[in-house]
């Protein structure tokens, strides 16, 4: 049963925003409960896109330090989602405490796995929409997590910021295999964006071969409110998220 | 965690009433309709309900593993391409597979139950259009042969989603107001498939499940006992017609093994002509079953071989493979003839009739209850494997070994026979410790027995073959492997009998059987009596 087995941790994450994060971390979510993976998707983002996306209100009563605390409150948080075998942790404006919390605790870079360690009865898989910034929080999703995954558009700035995530893992002796980047937002038509895309696919084997295109299927996940495989399962698209889903779940059940 | 309570109905139009006054009451939206045939499965000997489950399969080829007491799904998947499943492996990689490979191991799938449902889904939807309950209109017919032969049941499902448990409370008082009240315990239509088709979960197990009374006859105890192989035999000859999976003709072959071993065990309680006999053909047929068991041992270990090899060697393998199927095939022929000959039915009759009719004069070792031969012809086998396995050291040939290994294979035969004479525990303690040891003896005869036939393989591979050279290296690596993993087992041999004379084994074994059974061991130790 895989209640013997450890949950798997991943989680989405960039220090700049708009780079596809929200769009990859759901529609990831949503193609691995496809795939038989009981998913619990966590929006520690603020803004809350992933339970928009999703058509999910928080509770109004959320304690943040009972939150972390797991147990029967943690577990009352949780929705379900409109897919089977996908549930959703939403998001709320006081995750934002969550760093001074995190901040008073022992162990305080570390905390967060005995959190997501008491979801393996229920999950296979948990996927972490994570906050855009580097604090006490993100350093906890990086501990906490078997692969953190990395959209990067391939621009300067963006690939800039990519390089200042993998000096701080570098920096605080975290496994540098455990981060994974993977070309999000990509313009075939920009010669800047295919000679980066194929400079880095070269020489950077932390580089998923997959790149997410920019397309309007993936911006219509807004007005939809739903993963992009479940509206347009044929798109160019939604094919190149069930790649992306192929490369992680490789890497996640190695 | 998912919640739904069932709400069983009369009939279909009962429930579409009261999809339409709850439609008043609640905001609902059809969202599909939808019919469709499902399988459910198990392996012969329901090993999947042993471990709590079934698998249940659609037309859509999408299979789930489901818990029996519960009625929750587990781990699922689409099935790709066409046809049944019928082993683990004919699923796509992943948790389902992870978790069937465990639960089936070497056995097959076989269809248990066959449904069509018919499911009709409404959706309750809130201000932003998610999904806050859904209610499913369901309607389930047994099918026999491709035919719906009877309504199993309608129902109307109220499925609750987690974090929205408020909405589905405020329809089940809308549904007790209008005085229709869920099943108390959820169960899936499955099971009422089940008992609709005559079927009855664990009706097979290749384990020995006989109950004696200490106070009977010894004839009669051993009656029971061969009847019940006899049984077991019988049971599995169909599924080795349809060669449906390797285990049936396993089963079948340590039956008789035991109604061999139970024939020359349990001494002087039938007459000693007719005891010979039955011994002696017994013994044909279990020859007869050799060729396709070694054979079917080896194609079940193929994956582990492949991975002992290095890439470039692989193909040699492959080619090793293709020739043992080939013999398999003619190999199983041969047997299968035997058991459609009338030789075979005629021997099979016989047996039964003995078993059922033979009223030969009574001697005092068939008329001695049954309690005191347990005793008796246990301690003897304890005294035996006592001085044989003391006297086995680095240097003693393999062959002693091989013998002691069907020493042990008798006692354990007779610990199943007689289980139910003694304290259940004790036979549990006995036997979890005799374990350790016959599978160390039982690995090395299988290390023994593998390289002996590869060796005749190589010896008997004709040069001429394109093949040959590249079949020999593979060969060849695979018999010096087998060498060395022989001698690992070898020394751990010694540790694991060590175990058996330790001082609570031997007490136990005192204690149900008397002190011959441990005889040999004084000598040793004199200073512990």
């Amino acid at each position: 049963m895989a209640k013997n087995k450890k949950v798997k941790v991943l989680s989405v994450y960039n220090i700049k925003g708009g780079v596809g994060k929200t769009a990859a971390a759901v529609n990831l979510s949503y193609l691995a409960a496809q795939a038989g993976w009981r998913t619990l998707l966590c929006d520690f983002d603020p803004q809350g896109a992933s339970s928009y996306y999703l058509r999910i209100k928080p509770e109004d009563k959320m304690k943040p330090k009972k939150l972390l605390k797991g147990g029967s409150f943690a577990h009352k948080q949780i929705k379900e989602s409109d897919y089977p075998n996908l549930e959703l942790l939403p998001a709320h404006l006081d995750y934002r405490h969550f760093d001074l919390l995190l901040d008073k605790q022992k162990k305080s870079k570390s905390r967060l796995r005995a959190f997501f360690d008491g979801f393996a009865e229920d999950y296979d898989l948990i996927v972490i929409d994570a906050p855009p910034n580097i604090t006490l929080l993100s350093e906890n999703i990086f501990r906490a997590s078997d692969l953190v995954l990395i959209p990067v558009i391939p621009t300067t700035l963006s690939l800039l910021t990519y390089a200042q995530i993998r000096a701080f893992f570098d920096q605080e002796d975290l496994p540098a295999r455990r981060a994974r980047a993977f070309f999000s937002m990509v313009e075939k038509r920009k010669s800047l964006h295919r000679e980066t895309v194929e400079k880095y696919l070269q020489e950077d084997p932390h580089f998923f071969a997959v790149q997410i295109p920019m397309a309007s299927v993936v911006e219509k996940m807004g007005p939809n409110r739903a993963p992009v495989p479940s509206y347009a399962a044929s798109s160019p698209a939604a094919r190149a998220y069930g790649e992306l889903w192929r490369e992680t779940a490789a890497v996640l059940e190695r | 965690m998912k919640l739904h309570d069932t709400y069983l109905l009369p009939d279909h139009t009962v429930g579409q009433n009261l999809i339409q006054e709850l439609g008043r009451l609640y905001p609902l939206e059809k969202v599909s309709q939808a019919q469709k045939r499902q399988t459910a499965f198990d392996s012969f000997d329901w090993r999947l309900f042993q471990g709590g489950y079934f698998l249940l399969g659609d037309d859509a080829r999408h299979f789930e593993l489901r818990t029996t007491g519960t009625d929750e799904a587990r781990q699922q998947a689409r099935l790709p391409g066409k046809g049944e499943p019928q082993f683990w492996w004919d699923f796509p990689e992943g948790r389902l597979q992870a978790q069937l490979k465990k639960l089936l191991d070497v056995r097959a799938l076989l269809p248990i139950t066959q449904t069509q449902q018919s499911l009709e889904t409404h959706n309750a939807l809130n201000e932003d259009h998610k999904t806050v309950l859904r209610l499913n209109l369901e309607e389930v017919t047994l099918v026999d042969n491709g035919k719906p032969v009877r309504s199993l049941r309608h129902a109307l499902q109220v499925v609750t989603l987690r974090g929205y448990e408020s909405e589905a409370g405020k329809l089940r008082d809308i549904l007790d107001r209008l005085g229709v009240f869920p099943e108390s315990r959820p169960r899936h239509f499955v099971m009422a498939a089940l008992e609709a088709a005559g079927k009855r979960p664990f009706d097979y197990s290749s384990k020995i499940d006989i109950t004696l009374n200490p106070l009977q006859s010894t004839r009669e105890a051993a009656r029971i006992i061969h009847r019940h192989s006899l049984e077991v035999m019988r049971r599995n000859e169909a599924g080795i017609l349809a060669d449906i999976d390797s285990e049936f003709l396993h089963d079948y072959r340590v039956a008789m093994r035991r109604t061999r071993s139970a024939l020359s065990l349990i001494r002087g309680v039938f007459p000693k002509a007719q005891t010979e006999r039955f011994k002696k053909e017994f013994s044909q047929l279990g020859r007869l079953t050799n060729p396709v068991r070694d054979l079917d041992v080896y194609l079940l270990e193929r994956e582990r071989y492949r991975a002992q090899l290095p890439e470039n060697l692989r193909p040699g393998l492959d080619s090793f493979f293709q020739d043992l199927r080939e013999k398999r095939v003619a190999a199983y022929q041969n047997f299968v003839k035997g058991l459609n000959s009338s030789h075979y039915k005629k021997f099979i009759k016989r047996w039964e009739s003995f078993l059922d009719k033979d009223e030969s004069p009574p001697t005092p070792a068939a008329t001695r209850p049954v309690i005191e031969t347990a005793r008796r012809t246990i301690a003897k086998r304890f005294e035996r494997i006592y001085r044989e396995g003391l006297a086995i050291n680095d240097l003693s040939p393999d062959e002693r070994l091989h013998e002691l290994r069907v020493d042990f294979k008798k006692i354990r035969y007779l610990l199943e026979f007689f289980r139910s004479l003694f304290p259940a525990r004790d036979v549990a303690f006995l036997v979890k410790r005799l374990r350790q040891l016959q599978n160390v003896l039982g690995n090395l005869n299988d290390l023994h027995v593998q390289q002996l036939t590869l060796n005749q393989h190589l010896s008997e591979l004709s040069p001429q073959r394109p093949d040959a050279i590249p079949l020999a290296a593979s060969l060849g690596v695979l018999i010096a492997n087998l060498q060395k993993e022989k001698e690992t087992v070898r020394t751990q041999f010694a540790a694991s009998f060590a175990e058996l004379c330790e001082a609570k084994f031997v007490q136990k074994l005192e204690t149900l059987f008397g002190s011959k059974a441990t005889s040999p061991l004084k000598p040793i130790n004199p200073e512990k009596n």
